[in-house]
């Protein structure tokens, strides 16, 4: 017969004996048994529902060698079976016992020894991670509020805005500490009387949060590639595998009751192995489709002169192309465009290149970025960045101050590059041509791309 | 400080202590409270090692021998003395008592 577990995510403060004890009881009397605990996924086995008494105690000394029981915690733990209680499971100097028997006199008897070994504990596992936690948020939370500031487009068009979910943790984390000291006052106070003082309940909220913080940052760092539809369709996929497991849980614990228990449990999970292999396949696929393929790779010579192979793709619909200002001939282009939306900014950036097989590439290139700031006030702190933080003057003297603000960028005072900035509304336009442009072209690279369509389709 | 809280014991210490007259493990330390007390005084496991291993650092017990994990231990010369200066203590309460209700009678 095979041995039944399940997972489920606890959210206890692991000081909280009262209630970790209760809770355990609680699940024995359901038919679990407590089986292997971790930071937030507790296992439970399957055994007959039956009354069992718990106690969590702390092991006052230090655990240094992981999970080998050494002689001194195994004669922690002969102790407490001679009194009665059977070691169930620790995690670190968390160590759980059980019994049968009502009438097993406690494992702690003494107040003020057993609150001193739980904030001996509590210190190292608990107080000393939260201020860690909390200084942590802080740093996060200023390294975001610093590069919002400095550089809004940078951050907003990528990943960076998951941090903002440090505040919640941060004040979850401050909830925490200072529930704990609250009890650790009152029990030490009580101890001193010799009464035991329960703890209550706290729940590790920030935990949840932690979890978006993880995956989240990767998700969403993949995901500032693409396009928000491409974003919520992704997020569909998940979903829908999340209804389909509950479905799929919900008819397993009906058939379950049925008499044909086992016939159920191994259609219901070559059902399930079927259903998770379509779910991979189709979000697969739609990961491949989202995903821009190269039309075809080229060698070419970096700087330093080592041979790489580029990725060269044909944006048929990039507002601009070289070979709308300069005769290409039988030379081949490349075309790069990265395209970063997230809700507050979008940009797509396209850089075109002439590229000559084998050779030193010191042919045309063009480069251009559109980028559309949905939040008018952080207007001024973009054009900040793109534009302002580098050496620039009005270019009065091509005549399109009337239209939109237009700037040149300066290498220094008195030599102009052949880069150029323009806004109009919340759109902000940098252009660089490897060529001196004339005004025609200028004109037209401008009215051009104020009109384009900001988005990801190639 | 543990040096200022042995000063006094508590019924648990002291029994412990008493008990450590003579040789004695863990577990038999738990049995004999039990018989001496009658049952009166409980002793948690997880409380005796802790108070154990309290005693030992402070020498007020020595282990004497370990057979597997079976550590026995016995009082110290400094263990006697707190169990002694405890001992007093109670005896000159009790004597308080004794000598001001029988005033009163």
């Amino acid at each position: 017969m095979m041995e039944e577990y399940k997972r489920r995510i606890e959210l206890f403060s692991l000081y909280d004996h009262t209630n970790i004890e209760k809770h355990l009881e609680k699940m024995a009397s359901e038919g679990w048994m407590i089986d292997t605990i971790g930071s937030t996924f507790w296992r439970y086995k399957k055994i007959e529902p039956k009354k069992v008494k718990f106690s969590v105690v702390y092991y006052p000394k230090d655990v240094k060698e992981g999970t080998t029981i050494s002689d001194d915690r195994q004669n922690f733990i002969d102790l407490c079976s001679s009194g009665g209680w059977n070691y169930v499971i620790n995690s670190e100097k968390m160590h759980i016992f059980s019994t049968d028997d009502e009438n097993a006199p406690p494992i702690d008897t003494d107040a003020p020894i057993q609150i001193e070994c739980i904030h001996k504990f509590a210190k190292a596992e608990i107080v000393y991670g939260y201020l860690f936690l909390i200084f942590a948020c802080i740093f996060f939370s200023g390294f975001v509020i610093y590069e919002l500031w400095k550089e809004p487009v940078n951050t907003l068009k990528d990943a960076t805005p998951i941090f903002w979910l440090t505040p919640v943790t941060l004040i979850f984390s401050v909830i925490n500490i200072i529930s704990y000291l609250n009890w650790y006052r009152k029990a030490k106070s009580a101890a001193e009387n010799g009464e035991f003082t329960d703890t209550k309940m706290i729940i590790r909220f920030e935990v949840l949060f932690w979890f978006p913080l993880y995956f989240g940052f990767g998700l969403l760092g993949f995901f500032s590639f693409l396009r928000i539809r491409d974003i919520l369709l992704t997020l569909g996929i998940i979903l829908s595998g999340i209804l389909l497991f509950v479905i799929y849980k919900a008819i397993k614990n009906k058939i379950l009751k049925s008499e044909r228990k086992e016939i159920s449990k191994i259609r219901l999970k070559r059902f399930a192995a079927v259903m998770l292999a379509v779910l991979w396949l189709s979000s697969g696929i739609g990961t491949y489709i989202a995903i821009p393929k190269p039309y075809y790779k080229v060698k070419v010579k970096s700087e330093f002169g080592n041979m790489y192979s580029q990725n060269v793709y044909l944006d048929k619909n990039a507002p601009l192309d070289i070979s709308d200002f300069k005769e290409t001939g039988n030379k081949t282009v490349s075309r790069e465009k990265i395209f970063r939306e997230l809700l507050l900014i979008k940009e797509t950036e396209w850089s075109f290149g002439t590229v000559e097989d084998d050779k030193d590439n010191d042919g045309l290139f063009l480069y251009y970025s559109v980028t559309d700031v949905r939040f008018t006030p952080l207007l001024y702190r973009c054009k900040n960045e793109i534009i302002f933080n580098h050496i620039v003057y009005d270019t009065k003297e091509i005549h399109l101050t009337d239209k939109f603000e237009s700037y040149r960028y300066y290498i220094d005072d008195k030599t102009p590059m052949n880069s150029y900035a323009f806004c109009n509304g919340n759109r902000i336009i940098s252009v660089d041509f490897s060529w001196e442009p004339s005004e025609e072209e200028l004109i037209f690279a401008v009215e051009e791309l104020l009109n384009s369509q900001n988005t990801y389709a190639f | 400080m543990p040096r200022a809280k042995f000063q006094t014991l508590t019924e648990q210490m002291f029994y412990i202590l008493l008990c450590l007259k003579n040789e004695c493990c863990g577990t038999d330390i738990m049995e004999k409270i039990k018989s001496i007390t009658d049952g009166r005084i409980i002793l948690g496991p997880g409380t005796l090692y802790n108070l154990l291993e309290q005693f030992v650092t402070e020498e007020i017990i020595v282990e004497t021998k370990t057979e597997g994990r079976r550590r026995s231990y016995i009082l110290t010369e400094k263990g006697k003395q707190i169990l002694e200066s405890e001992y007093n203590r109670i005896r000159k309460q009790a004597d308080d008592y004794e000598k001001l209700f029988r005033e009163e009678q």
